[in-house]
């Protein structure tokens, strides 16, 4: 009976040591959100508030996003016509993670140019 | 009894020996060792069944999965979006594009390509089985192969209870019910995200670690050349 019990706990630990380590990130409803986002139009609205509150909870607690956050809150904004409060969160991408520099430096001049354009 | 415990053991030996995989130093991805990506690009999922939302549901599991191995991953609505404002809407579509030419796009490391060749719940006597199956490939931006893998995961709320030996007609009731749930509300996602972890953390095919992963430079370092000593 003591080496059955013994066998499990041996077992327990092992399992434990092969839990990968997680990176920490903060995720918020992310992943829940972006499926609602992606099947129900009638929830983007409810969404991008959602994301907003979520990144503000994140800075208020001095807590990073996980990677790719902070420019979809961005993608979201734009889509809601707000360009300008969208390049801040693109600039906070690029800030945050330098793989995407590329990217949203890409992103913010063109929509800094749009803007230009549009006289605004 | 004594079954018992010697399951225990192997049980014991084969968990301990699915960790030991960090002592192996055959290269199992040579070409990942080669260019240690430091982010991916996941591009909308090509979908072969018939449930129009197939594509979009495995779209949304597979940041987190990649970000948690250590990867920037690149957001996947910017990128559709993106996609889209370059005329780009449909996933097939996407994944004829060069490789190189999307990777160059976006200044990703490699692109993650994703099919789902089942997705389907059916039901069969008094049971209902959830199917899931899908494939994934890893591209360096140069284009050669990275790391693939396909996996099949599928489930029934019957399986594994003893609803049917419980007493004939209460048991059928019961199961039927549950089936009839299963088939109304399919357990699509969970499946889902069982199959990103067999893929990229658990199982046979685990992808080596991102830049944001604590073994990565360890996992690396298992690979390197010694210095030669050439004359």
């Amino acid at each position: 009976m003591k080496s059955r019990v013994a066998g499990i706990v041996a077992l327990v630990f092992s399992l434990c040591g092969c839990v990968t380590t997680q990176g920490g990130y903060q995720w918020g409803n992310y992943e829940q959100d972006l499926y609602d986002y992606l099947h129900s139009p009638e929830q983007k609205k409810r969404v991008v508030e959602n994301q907003l509150a979520f990144i503000a909870r994140c800075e208020r607690l001095d807590l990073t996003p996980a990677p790719g956050l902070y420019a979809e809150v961005g993608t979201l904004l734009l889509l809601d016509g707000r360009r300008e409060q969208a390049i801040d969160f693109y600039a906070k991408e690029r800030d945050t993670w330098p793989e995407s520099e590329y990217l949203m430096t890409t992103i913010i001049s063109n929509l800094e140019k749009e803007a230009a354009n549009a006289g605004n | 009894m004594q079954a018992i415990k010697l399951l225990c053991c192997v049980a014991v030996f084969l968990m301990l020996a699915g960790c030991a995989n960090t002592g192996v130093r055959e290269d199992k991805y040579p070409a990942m060792t080669a260019l240690k990506p430091r982010s991916i690009l996941v591009v909308p999922v090509v979908n072969n069944s018939v449930d129009v939302n197939a594509s979009t549901s495995v779209l949304s599991t597979l940041p987190k999965v990649l970000a948690e191995r250590g990867y920037y991953v690149f957001p996947v609505n910017t990128v559709k979006t993106l996609l889209e404002y370059e005329g780009l809407y449909e996933p097939a579509e996407i994944h004829r594009e060069q490789v190189t030419e999307l990777a160059e796009l976006f200044g990703a490391d490699a692109v993650l390509y994703v099919t789902v060749h089942k997705w389907a719940a059916e039901y069969i006597l008094v049971n209902t089985r959830t199917t899931v199956e899908l494939e994934y490939t890893l591209v360096a931006r140069t284009g050669e192969d990275l790391w693939s893998a396909r996996k099949r995961v599928s489930y029934s709320p019957n399986e594994g209870n003893d609803y049917l030996g419980k007493s004939g007609l209460e048991g059928l009731l019961v199961s039927a019910v549950a089936a009839a749930f299963e088939r109304a509300d399919p357990n699509y996602m969970p499946l889902t995200r069982k199959a990103n972890t067999e893929v990229f953390e658990t199982g046979a095919t685990v992808i080596p670690p991102g830049p944001y992963a604590p073994d990565y430079d360890t996992y690396y370092q298992k690979f390197e050349q010694p210095e030669s000593t050439a004359p």
